[in-house]
């Protein structure tokens, strides 16, 4: 499932290199189908966020290439992808309602009744100033902006890191019920025990190279694991 | 997209800015009414109150012309390369339109700051009694300055129309100027901003220079090496007569070649905040 003919991303060969010297990717060529759940998983400094901001070109490669839907990051596969960074990317001072707005102005695909929808879902005012919002529903709000997008490409970083267990499940069952079939989710996390059960395929990263590039059930068949043993395993201190 | 972004932009500035020459504005008024409009400028009386109206004026002007640039600066900083960067780098845009759009709004809080700035100066100093004032000495002092023959028709409306033009775009080239300080700042990774205001002051540096060795070689070549103010000599023999300047003309002259040279600059260093922000910045 991982290399079929039409790809929606492609990587061939792509480092980065910081500061000249340390290689937070190297080398790394990979193929991603279409309507999956992609885990991407490894410890801190595997390189994990590195791929997901050279795939949202948010990083100039050091080498290689990487593609999307065939294209080069752009303005046009910036319309493909809905990306969800590990960090609060909202301007502080706007209200939730201002935000929507500003999602709506520049995305197409992003439907405001959607997110309106999941933030009474959420009991999250639209009226709320950002600054005014905790941690956790802050995360919340940009889920629910990210999810409320038609895209192909779904990129979540950490997205369930923050928040507490109940959350974590209206999280998840935001994502799987906010997807297209055809689309694709690439989801990086620590947390693999919490999302096992909803992963399609894992890339499991280590030092910067793809050390395992599988489905989760060839892993389950072949090596009779979970992914989350497997993961204790491959990456023992 | 274009048209968004700058709404975006001034949307997000309007916020500091508009409460910013509000109180300008209300310091023109304030001390319109209790000092400039009490002094009798026929007699010494009131000369020290006068003296610190204007010192009270330059040290708003200079806080609030400073206020603007640091607002005009945070927006492109925090909006591009903090964290907020992280959605503005996603858009469906590209980096071109993003520089774009962020000159543009940058340089229209920029000149709407230069405009109230000069409104703040008339409501506070154009007294009635300064006007008569001024009225009555108008044409011993345009003659004094070099208002006279090819500048003698020169309407008040048309010099306010040649003060805005010439502001807009030293506006214009400040903003760029600014921007490209912190593009160029991006690439210290671990001393981002002291390395934008690091290279703003090496900009500014070399742009004086580059604007004083440019002025210097123009006024060479053309021959004119110095002016003289022909309140000295009588208003005869004034513009355009033998190898001197009247105050007005060198004054023009040097503006004129001051702002090519700046437009040039700023030019080039356009350029090289686009070329960066395309191919060679990481966000953090």
């Amino acid at each position: 499932m991982s290399g079929e003919m039409n790809p929606i991303l492609e990587c061939r060969n792509l480092s980065k290199k910081y500061n000249h010297q340390t290689y937070a990717l190297n080398d790394l060529s990979l193929s991603l189908g279409r309507g999956q759940i992609v885990g991407l998983l490894g410890p801190n400094g595997s390189g994990k966020t590195t791929l997901i901001k050279l795939i949202n070109g948010l990083l100039i490669p050091s080498g290689g290439s990487v593609l999307i839907d065939g294209m080069a990051p752009g303005v046009d596969t910036k319309k493909l992808i809905s990306y969800l960074p590990e960090r609060s990317y909202l301007d502080d001072s706007m209200k939730v309602k201002d935000i929507i707005h500003y999602f709506t102005d520049f995305y197409e695909n992003f439907h405001a009744d959607k997110a309106y929808e999941m933030l009474a879902d959420l009991e999250i005012s639209p009226e709320a100033r950002m600054r005014t919002l905790s941690k956790g529903t802050k995360e919340k709000v940009q889920l629910i902006l990210v999810m409320s997008r038609e895209a192909k490409l779904y990129i979540l970083d950490e997205p369930i890191g923050g928040v507490d267990p109940a959350a974590r499940d209206y999280i998840l069952h935001t994502i799987l019920s906010n997807y297209s079939e055809d689309a694709t989710i690439l989801l990086s996390t620590h947390l693999i025990h919490d999302i096992e059960n909803v992963l399609d395929h894992v890339l499991f990263l280590q030092n910067g190279r793809l050390v395992l590039n599988a489905s989760v059930d060839d892993i389950r068949m072949e090596q009779q694991k979970s992914v989350d043993i497997l993961f204790r395993e491959v990456f023992r201190c | 997209m274009l048209g968004k972004l700058i709404k975006y932009d001034l949307k997000s500035m309007n916020r500091f800015l508009i409460i910013l020459h509000a109180f300008l504005l209300l310091i023109a008024v304030l001390l319109r009414v209790f000092v400039t409009s009490r002094i009798q400028l026929q007699t010494d009386e009131g000369s020290l109150l006068f003296a610190f109206a204007i010192l009270a004026y330059v040290l708003a002007i200079t806080g609030i012309a400073f206020g603007t640039a640091i607002v005009i600066a945070v927006r492109f900083y925090k909006n591009l390369f903090s964290d907020e960067g992280y959605l503005t780098w996603t858009l469906p845009v590209t980096p071109g339109t993003h520089l774009l759009a962020k000159t543009i709004s940058g340089s229209i809080w920029s000149f709407i700051d230069n405009v109230l700035v000069f409104a703040a100066l008339y409501i506070g100093i154009a007294t009635p009694d300064f006007l008569r004032l001024f009225e009555s000495q108008k044409e011993d002092l345009m003659t004094e300055l070099g208002f006279v023959g090819k500048y003698a028709d020169i309407t008040a409306g048309q010099l306010l129309a040649i003060f805005l033009l010439m502001g807009l775009l030293s506006c214009i080239c400040n903003v760029v100027i600014y921007y490209a300080s912190i593009v160029l700042g991006q690439l210290f990774p671990s001393h981002r901003v002291v390395g934008a205001v690091a290279c703003y002051f090496a900009i500014t540096t070399l742009g004086s220079v580059a604007s004083f060795l440019f002025t210097g070689i123009a006024q060479l070549s053309s021959g004119n090496l110095n002016f003289r103010f022909i309140v000295n000599f009588g208003a005869e023999g004034a513009a355009g007569t033998g190898m001197s300047l009247t105050f007005v003309e060198y004054i023009s002259q040097v503006l004129v070649i001051s702002l090519g040279a700046s437009l040039l600059f700023s030019a080039v260093l356009y350029i090289i905040s686009y070329q960066l922000m395309k191919k060679k910045i990481d966000l953090n």
